[in-house]
């Protein structure tokens, strides 16, 4: 692994599935230079974030506004978090979610 | 069961119907809003139950004064329905289509944006009933 993909995986990695992990090294190695710069402006969101939003207003969609689910936002905003019940499932979904979202917006670069 | 947004879709709409029905046969003022118990304010969607309680009974008026989101919220339930029932009996895809189109939609900065303004409303309605 060459020192652009050591420190691309130090400074995306944590925005992946550590399941992904090869996946995410082997995109970081083949990408062209040119698209590197792009990684910058891809907006991945930050799964700590997503969670610390899930706790304290998961029950009006934000989180799932936050990651880019607008049509799941919604329906959690009108059934008042999923009748309580999606809100405290999502605290625990939250972060993988957040995740995938931001390696599904990675391969589009890929 | 969580990844897909089928899925918790259908999950809503079952949880939704089983909460008409429970209310309908035993009239309660349960308390189930997250955001109600901890700040004791309602939120946007707070008396969508007992709206579609009165709406149910044919006080239109009343209904819609208690929470305005009725107005597509009986609609959607009503497609959502209709797509569930081709769906199982013909075999056809019209849950996710229909999905896929309300996905897109939302997706358009002006529609989510309108969708915001239009809750705002509801909210401040909320507060306004609650003062008066």
């Amino acid at each position: 692994m060459d020192l652009n993909t050591n420190m691309l995986m130090i400074a995306y990695g944590k925005y992946f599935p550590s399941a992904s992990a090869l996946t995410v090294k082997q995109i970081f190695e083949t990408i062209p230079e040119e698209k590197k710069a792009m990684l910058g402006m891809l907006e991945f969101k930050d799964p700590t974030i997503a969670l610390i939003i899930s706790i304290l207003v998961g029950a009006l969609g934000i989180d799932r506004f936050y990651i880019g689910d607008n049509t799941q936002g919604v329906l959690k905003l009108i059934t008042c978090g999923g009748f309580g019940l999606w809100t405290i499932v999502d605290w625990f979904l939250i972060m993988n979610s957040t995740k995938e979202k931001n390696l599904q917006k990675l391969l589009t670069l890929a | 069961m969580f990844k897909d947004p089928l899925h918790i879709v259908f999950m809503c709409y079952c949880a939704s119907l089983v909460w008409i029905f429970v209310n309908l046969l035993i009239p309660s003022n349960v308390v189930i809003c997250p955001f109600r118990l901890v700040t004791h304010l309602p939120c946007v969607a707070c008396g969508t139950t007992t709206a579609l309680m009165l709406l149910i009974k044919g006080h239109i008026l009343e209904a819609l004064l208690c929470n305005l989101n009725i107005i597509f919220i009986v609609p959607c339930i009503v497609l959502y329905t209709l797509s569930l029932l081709c769906d199982t009996f013909c075999g056809t895809a019209h849950t996710q289509n229909l999905y896929n189109k309300v996905n897109v939609v939302f997706k358009r900065k002006l529609y989510l944006y309108s969708f915001f303004a239009f809750e705002l409303v509801v909210w401040a309605l909320h507060f306004y009933v609650k003062l008066t």
